[in-house]
């Protein structure tokens, strides 16, 4: 593949209906067959056998009532089995497996992470929540619990891999805070005692990329020297590739601070969810995309994962689109492409898989339409 | 001295959903119930925290607004002159938290839809709203800074006209952005509640102010006596409760009613908010002081939410004690 304007896969992806219902011990039904058969046959891998594996579950859940441990981790494994193809499928160079294991990212580490109590469910957006709980005592971990998933998956895809775990900053923003005097010190103890044990098992594993998740990182702008000191303390040390993703955020409030952050190769950021919609390589067409002359200033060695297709709304970009916020960021950033990352603005869960699919494509075909201009 | 001062209570916002509640969103959207059903759910919920503000000799009840999606939602889809789609438009960060709102973009002069605005103050007799420059700043425009203000306001006298021909008797205007302008404004933003409330003098109006009112400072205005001011516990200690915006000078005329925010931020931590003493209340000569909370509700799980109104009406009752000992 060009190493030009790779693509990368940002956060999560909606997991198939099949693989939720029967998670939740429900039935799996013929449409859920037909369904994960179907998909099967659009990305490329044998629709006979997946319908094969989930007739028989089909099968012995309504002889048994239920499926067993062993056939949900099928029904599992094949979801991300779907989730990778369809990654690749859609000329994605970057992948993970959608976070098909995660249920969401602040819930999914706390309920792993011991001193902490939930409190309830908070409004994100729309209709959409999640659950917030309170730290009631020194946080620790039993285990680290990013390597199955990625055990699993490097055995699905040749793709460079990069694996999003969910910081410190953020999940002590995230939470209330019952056990420590200031926020400092409860990002800190996450930082070097729940996160940090979690990158070291990756890399123990073989992972060579960690994204680490933190769309809280400018809530409070006065503790962004506190976030920068929190990621410094995650990773201090450790031989890896490492990159930040924050979203839906004012960028200004991150400078000068990040240019404190020690071994941060790359930071994947939102632009289309404000950006212009119509075509143009300008300032005034592409104002979210301005302040990625912030980042060159501040970070120059850092490559940007940049978000050039929105994850809120079903409305597909063009391509062309894509393409002009691709070569305004490389002039922005200083006219290399190799430092751009094209992607999603984010993880695309509350699309229809469809949908990030066709995302996830114009992503790469705008990509690929920027390559070509550039190397004209 | 009197001490005659009648202490009331009031409950502003979006009240948190129930799991059910939430559960049964998801559901419809995905078609597994209907429209109907949800109305229903909406219904027993939206009794339920009535009842609890009932329970907790809550004054001014609000009805938690459960079917808004933020706090600016129904009143842009109710007005033309905002970009279409406003559940399409860019997800936004809600100040510094890390629940979000659709930003809407105004694009042409605003004329609300008084059909519509009506179904939001229909059988109410006390809402809370937005105050009108929060409302700009978290608004994007096509217009310059002049005209988008001028529209908001023109909005919000529409507003308020409904409001008050729908039998609405009082209003909490939340200014959550009075300080942390992201464009500059063309006046303080209480000029503009001043105007509010000059203009209906016959509506109740509380003005609560949730940012940091210290770096406002104070501003020589004549404080119309429908007019009540909040004055938060941060702004208490750096400006003291007479005088803010230079009210209670012996050159202005006091507003007869006065706001305290009792309940700051949404920690756990059910701290007792520190109340001026009875004394120093019985000394600003006011007639009505009405206690409320800070908190955005919606930010909280809705047991917390619940704890809050508990708190809220253990506050009044103790505050009234003390003063009716006096």
């Amino acid at each position: 593949m060009s190493e030009l304007l790779l693509t990368q896969e940002v956060g999560s992806i909606a997991k198939p209906d099949w693989r939720v219902q029967a998670a939740l011990g429900n039935e799996i039904t013929k449409a859920h067959v037909l369904d994960a058969a179907r998909e099967a046959a659009s990305l490329g891998e044998d629709p006979v056998a997946t319908e094969d594996i989930l007739c028989a579950i089909r099968h012995d859940q309504q002889l048994h009532g239920e499926i067993s441990d062993d056939q949900l981790t099928i029904i599992k494994d094949l979801s991300a089995l779907h989730t990778v193809r369809l990654q690749e499928r859609a000329g994605i160079d970057i992948l993970f497996d959608g976070e098909q294991d995660r249920s969401e990212m602040y819930q999914y580490a706390i309920e792993r992470t011991r001193g902490f109590d939930w409190r309830g469910r908070v409004r994100a957006f729309d209709n959409r929540s999640y659950r917030k709980a309170a730290c009631v005592n020194t946080p620790s971990i039993d285990e680290p619990w990013h390597t199955s998933e990625v055990t699993r998956l490097q055995q699905l895809t040749n793709h460079p891999i990069k694996v999003p775990i969910t910081g410190a900053y953020t999940l002590a923003a995230w939470s209330y805070n019952e056990q420590y005097d200031n926020t400092r010190d409860l990002t800190l103890s996450l930082a070097r005692d729940v996160i940090r044990p979690n990158i070291q098992a990756l890399l123990k594993s073989g992972v060579e990329w960690i994204q680490i998740d933190e769309p809280a990182a400018t809530t409070i702008p006065e503790e962004v020297p506190l976030f920068v000191e929190s990621f410094n303390e995650s990773v201090a040390g450790l031989a890896g590739r490492f990159s930040v993703h924050i979203c839906f955020s004012d960028y200004s409030t991150l400078f000068p601070y990040v240019s404190d952050m020690d071994n941060c190769d790359q930071f994947s950021l939102e632009f289309a969810n404000r950006d212009g919609k119509d075509l143009g390589v300008d300032a005034a067409h592409r104002p979210a995309y301005t302040i990625l002359g912030d980042f060159a200033r501040y970070t120059p060695n850092a490559g940007i994962g940049l978000g050039v297709t929105s994850i809120h709304e079903d409305a597909l970009e063009s391509p062309e689109l894509v393409r002009d916020r691709v070569i305004y960021a490389v002039d922005a950033i200083g006219g290399d492409p190799t430092k751009i990352y094209p992607s999603p603005d984010c993880g695309l869960r509350t699309r229809s898989r469809d949908i990030a699919f066709k995302k996830l494509q114009i992503t790469a075909e705008g990509a690929q339409l920027a390559r070509v201009q550039l190397q004209a | 001295m009197s001490n005659t001062i009648e202490v009331c209570s009031a409950v502003h916002g979006i009240a948190p959903r129930s799991d059910d509640l939430l559960r049964a969103g998801t559901d419809l959207e995905r078609g597994r119930i209907t429209p109907e059903t949800y109305e229903a759910l909406v219904a027993t919920e939206t009794d339920d925290w009535l009842a609890l503000q009932a329970d907790e000799g809550v004054t001014f009840r609000e009805d938690g607004k459960l079917t808004w999606a933020d706090h600016l939602r129904p009143i842009v889809k109710a007005t033309d002159g905002f970009a279409e789609d406003i559940d399409a438009a860019p997800v936004t960060r809600w100040f510094e938290t890390n629940t979000f709102y659709r930003q809407p973009t105004i694009e042409d002069s605003l004329e609300a839809n008084n059909d519509q605005i009506d179904q939001l103050f229909a059988g109410k007799g006390y809402v809370s709203l937005l105050a009108p420059d929060t409302f700009t700043q978290l608004c994007a425009s096509e217009l310059d800074e002049a005209d988008t203000a001028q529209n908001v306001h023109s909005l919000y006298k529409q507003l308020f006209d409904r409001a008050v021909s729908s039998g609405v008797e009082r209003i909490t205007l939340t200014e959550y952005a009075a300080t942390d302008f992201v464009r500059s404004v063309q006046s303080p933003p209480i000029e503009g509640v001043v105007a509010l409330a000059n203009t209906f003098p016959g509506l109740a109006i509380s003005y609560l102010q949730l940012g940091n009112a210290h770096k406002v400072g104070t501003i020589p205005l004549v404080c119309p006596p429908n007019l009540g001011l909040e004055v938060s516990e941060t702004a208490q200690r750096n400006i003291g409760i007479a005088s803010t915006y230079g009210f209670g000078s012996s050159k202005t005329q006091l507003p007869k009613e006065r706001w305290q925010a009792v309940i700051v931020g949404d920690s756990t931590v059910l701290r007792t908010p520190e109340l001026p003493s009875p004394q120093t209340i019985l000394q600003s000569r006011i007639e009505r002081l009405v206690l409320t909370h800070t908190t955005d509700l919606q930010l909280l799980p809705l047991p917390f939410a619940h704890e809050k109104i508990k708190q809220l009406g253990e506050i009044t009752s103790q505050l009234q004690e003390q003063l009716g000992a006096l």
